[in-house]
Order: structure tokens, then C-alpha cells, then sequence
């Protein structure tokens, strides 16, 4: 935040920070700050005008247990500041599948929990209990939840989007 | 997911997980059931100046799993079903399995193979008759007459499997060898019996669609790929006994000459040799009887039969695999308990029963007359 602008003098600066920092907090929580939008979608081959086919991403609507389906995750900083530590979390759908290496995120680096979201690791990292104190390797279809972190603020208006893909069990 | 478990920071991971832990309980091999809600959403956690920001929440997307139309037919027959001519319920027995994400009801029907490769070796050649295709009501594997009576499966659910027959008879006088082939084909119908409509490409979303997604079974001619049909193959092959019968006779003896090269004189004693052979690559024969009408020439005077060929009182020998061991066996001439009797089952007539042939066995029956 650049508190310092508009501030016209030092016997009014103190009130004047605590107000902005005050409405900088309202603000964010009230939804003005960083906001997202999530979609889900399909590929579906279809011919083009060419006769070629094609894939194209379509709502997903037509889902039966096997089909592939891909959550976007759009993300907006509508605020005037730059959003720090973001991370983005997200579980996988009941009944639904994690995609192995399908998560995708720029600049960011991607982890997986199979413990319902109290702990991330990258892949390598995460083993699920078999019993009798014994673990084994986790794989795709044990991760409960995925988190993007990001490695840098995401600056004033600035907007992206992190993926994945799951499959219907 | 529903969104409402991440409104609260505190309690978003907890709840997450409980629901997690949840949908692996509810997986099944067909998959999630058709109508479900799949519904997901994604916090972003942040900081501003070094404050965390309170958890800000998607939207929640979602959408509405279809109805996926699979099914598998498979006979459970693990070779041709051996069947005998004559025979009015030989039954091929098949499994029908729901493997799409709702509950269906299955047509059936059963469609003959026309002169095309068998399932299990070898070509169709005929037909059977009478066939009808009936489900294993009682659940037992095994078609019971009378019990299982429905002609379709009616509400199968999601994962379900149920057995079905196809029962026919088999023509009499088809041989060892012959092969009558039939597919199995099963449709996937609506739970109340209508034809299923897969949904074309412009549907509506969070409508359910319907998806056929079966493969093709052994029946190309009636059963595609995605069609909500499948079918499997299989057969009734003939297996029975073909029994073959020849006599011949010797001269034993006869009043000048003895037994020293006899001749076919008057008073001399003739040995007939009925023999009975079951070809081989059939199956057994049991029961069989053995009987030689002599009423003709014993009436004209010809032959007499002889009452003591084989000792005082008996008149017939039999060799047979399943009677003495396999040993030559002589038998009284009255109509008692041993195998056979001359004149007392039919007048003037040599009777022997009760002889088994396997595949490849032959027995001899013999007799001795006296020529007048």
C-alpha cells in the first residue's frame, strides 16, 4: 500500500494511516480485494468448418464416470495494492479424481495434501498410512486437496488463472 | 464440495477432509451415479502489508454427472454346452451386468448364429427349436423350469449382474459333432421398458443427459459399439451315442462231424454273435437292450433255439464292459433278475438289457440254435 500519497502533513499522518489501513482491511474482506471465479469445462473433438477435427472447451455438461473434466481458476486483484503470500486452495470434487501432472499455474509453485488439507507437499513427499504405522508413496488419486502458492505478489489489477483436471469416478 | 465449509477459515480444512474421507467411500466400479451434483470451489488466501487477508471464497461450479448407458453380456459356459437330441431344455447360460451409473431394465433376445463360426470351435450347423431366453428368477445359476419365467431384467441396478438362460430343444436325430451357435443380445432400456435416446451434442446443462458407452459384442450383425446393446456367444454341441449292431454265426457242431469243421446240416448247432459297438467321440450309452426276434424261423420249422448252449439252463451269454467285469456273463433263459431271458420278455425272442457302452466300447451278445 502507498500510504504515503495525499498525506499533507506529519500532525495529520497518524490518524490518516490507521484510517487507510482500516479501510484497506474492510475493503479486501468485503470481496474488493483478491477475487475468484471458478469454471468447469470439457473437451470435446468436434469438426470444424475445414473438416478437420478439432478439441474445443466446452461447459461441462455432458459427464459420465470416466470423463475428464477441467476446473479453471480465474483470480483478480481488484484492489489498489499488491496481494502478498497469495495461495490458492482447492479440494477435489467428491467423486472426482485428481489428474495426475495436470495442475497448472504460472509461477507458482503447485503442492497436494492427502490428509484433507492440513498438510502440503510436493508429490514426492506425500505418503498415505496402510496401517500398523506403515506408509506408503501417495499417488494422484489420493491427493484431497491442491494448493497453487504463489511465488510472487500479484500486483494492483492483475488477473491470471491456475487449472487442473480431474476424472469422474 | 459445498462452498459453505470454507467460509470460516477455522473450520475450511476440517470440514474439506471429513468430506474428502467421504468420496472414497462412495466410488463404485460403475462409477458415480447418474443425477449426482458434482459441486467445487477454491479459496485464495493473501496477504496486504503483511496482514492476512480473510479467505476469499469462489464461486461454485458444478455440474450434473449423466446417465452412462454400459452393459456386458458374457456367457458363463467355459466350452460348447454337450446336448442330446431330443432333449426339450438344454440351456446356455449367460450373465448380464449393468456397468453404466443408473438402473436399467434390459431387453433380451436370443439370435441364432446361421451357419457361422461357433464361440467355442467348429461351424453352426442347425438350429434348435423352441427357444426361448428366460432370467434366473431365484438367483441360483441354474435355469429352473416353471421359476424362471421373466423374458427381461427388469430394474438392474448400477454394478448389478443377473443370470440369463437361453433354453431350447434339441432337434432328435442330430448326430455327435453338430453345432447349434446363439449370441445373447441384451439392450439397455428405460426403467420403465421404453427404448433409451442417447442425448445429440446440443444438450442443456445441468440437465441429465444420456450417454451410450458400451462396446461391441460377439453379435456384429445386431450389436455395435454404443449402441446400448451387447451380446455374447454361445453353443449347444451334439454329443450322443452312436450305436452300430451287426450278427454273423458260426456252425458249432453238428451230428456227424462234431466239432471238427461242422457243417450248416440238420441237427447241427449254429452260435449267433450280436454285437453292438458305440463309436467313438460320442458319449455313453446306458440301458441298452439287446433283442432278437427268432418267432419267423422258429415258426417254419427252421431253427429251434438251444436252452443249455452255455450250461443247464443257460441259453444266452453276454460280454459286456459294465456286466461281470467285462467277462463273458451266461444268462438263465427265464425272465429273472440277470439281463436277459429268451421267449419270456417277447415270445420266441432273445432279450438282454441293462448294458453300458462309453464311446468306443462294443459288447457281444451270443445264442446258440439247433437247425432242424
Amino acid at each position: 500500500m502507498e500510504i504515503s500519497k495525499g498525506v499533507p502533513s506529519g500532525w495529520r499522518f497518524f490518524p490518516a494511516l490507521l484510517l487507510l489501513v482500516f479501510c484497506a482491511g474492510q475493503a479486501f474482506a468485503g470481496g474488493k480485494g483478491m477475487t475468484l471465479k471458478i469454471m468447469v469445462e470439457q473437451e470435446v473433438t468436434v469438426t470444424n468448418e475445414k473438416g478437420e477435427k478439432e478439441t474445443r472447451r466446452v461447459a461441462a455438461n455432458k459427464i459420465v464416470p470416466g470423463d475428464e473434466v477441467i476446473y479453471t481458476i480465474h483470480y483478480l486483484n481488484s484492489s489498489s495494492a499488491p496481494a502478498k503470500g497469495v495461495f490458492i486452495t482447492i479440494p477435489v470434487a467428491e467423486h472426482t479424481r485428481y489428474r495426475n501432472e495436470s495442475a497448472r499455474g504460472a509461477d507458482t509453485e503447485i503442492t497436494f495434501s492427502v490428509d484433507g488439507g492440513k498438510h502440503f507437499a510436493a508429490p514426492d513427499h506425500l505418503a498415505v498410512p496402510v496401517g500398523n504405522g506403515r506408509q506408503r508413496p501417495a499417488t494422484a488419486a489420493d491427493y484431497t486437496h491442491i494448493k497453487w502458492k504463489f511465488n510472487a505478489p500479484v500486483p494492483p489489477g492483475a488477473s491470471g488463472a491456475v487449472s487442473y483436471r480431474a476424472v469422474l469416478e | 464440495m459445498k462452498i459453505s465449509i470454507f467460509i470460516k477459515a477455522g473450520t475450511a480444512l476440517l470440514a474439506g477432509m471429513l468430506l474428502a474421507v467421504g468420496a472414497v467411500s462412495t466410488a463404485s466400479a460403475a462409477g458415480t451415479a447418474s443425477g449426482t451434483t458434482i459441486s467445487n470451489s477454491a479459496t485464495v488466501g493473501y496477504q496486504v502489508s503483511g496482514v492476512s487477508q480473510t479467505p476469499v471464497n469462489s464461486n461454485v461450479a458444478t455440474f450434473v454427472v449423466d446417465t452412462k448407458i454400459d452393459l456386458t453380456v458374457a456367457t458363463t459356459d467355459t466350452a460348447a454346452v454337450n446336448v442330446t437330441p431330443g432333449n426339450t431344455a438344454e440351456v446356455l447360460t449367460f450373465t448380464v451386468t449393468n456397468t453404466g451409473n443408473a438402473t436399467q431394465d434390459f431387453n433380451l433376445s436370443a439370435i441364432a448364429v446361421n451357419g457361422g463360426a461357433a464361440a467355442f470351435g467348429g461351424t453352426d450347423n442347425f438350429d434348435a427349436t423352441g427357444v426361448n431366453v428366460y432370467v434366473d428368477g431365484n438367483g441360483n445359476g441354474t435355469y429352473d423350469a416353471g421359476t424362471d419365467t421373466a423374458t427381461s431384467i427388469d430394474n438392474l441396478a448400477a454394478d448389478g449382474s443377473a443370470t440369463v438362460f437361453i433354453v431350447a430343444a434339441i432337434p432328435a436325430g442330430q448326430v455327435t459333432g453338430d453345432i447349434a451357435s446363439y449370441h445373447l443380445l441384451a439392450e439397455a432400456r428405460a426403467t420403465d421398458g421404453s427404448a433409451l435416446t442417447e442425448t445429440t451434442a446440443a444438450d442443456t446443462a445441468g440437465s441429465v443427459d444420456i450417454v451410450f458407452a458400451d462396446g461391441q459384442g460377439s453379435d456384429t450383425t445386431n450389436d455395435a459399439s454404443r449402441d446400448a446393446k451387447h451380446s455374447s456367444q454361445d453353443d449347444y454341441k451334439v454329443l450322443t451315442a452312436a450305436l452300430s449292431v451287426s450278427k454273423s454265426s458260426a456252425v458249432v457242431s453238428d451230428p456227424f462231424n462234431g466239432t471238427t469243421n461242422p457243417k450248416r446240416i440238420p441237427g447241427a448247432v449254429v452260435e449267433y454273435t450280436i454285437q453292438i459297438d458305440n463309436a467313438a467321440g460320442g458319449t455313453s450309452a446306458t440301458n441298452v437292450t439287446v433283442s432278437d426276434d427268432l418267432g419267423t424261423e422258429i415258426g417254419n420249422g427252421t431253427i429251434a433255439f438251444k436252452t443249455d448252449g452255455y450250461g443247464a439252463g443257460l441259453g444266452i451269454q453276454v460280454t459286456a464292459p459294465n456286466i461281470n467285469g467285462g467277462t463273458a456273463q451266461n444268462l438263465t433263459n427265464a425272465g429273472d433278475t440277470d439281463q436277459g431271458d429268451f421267449g419270456a420278455t417277447a415270445a420266441n425272442t432273445v432279450t438282454v438289457n441293462g448294458i453300458t457302452l462309453n464311446a468306443g466300447e462294443s459288447a457281444t451278445v451270443k445264442f446258440q440254435v439247433t437247425i432242424q
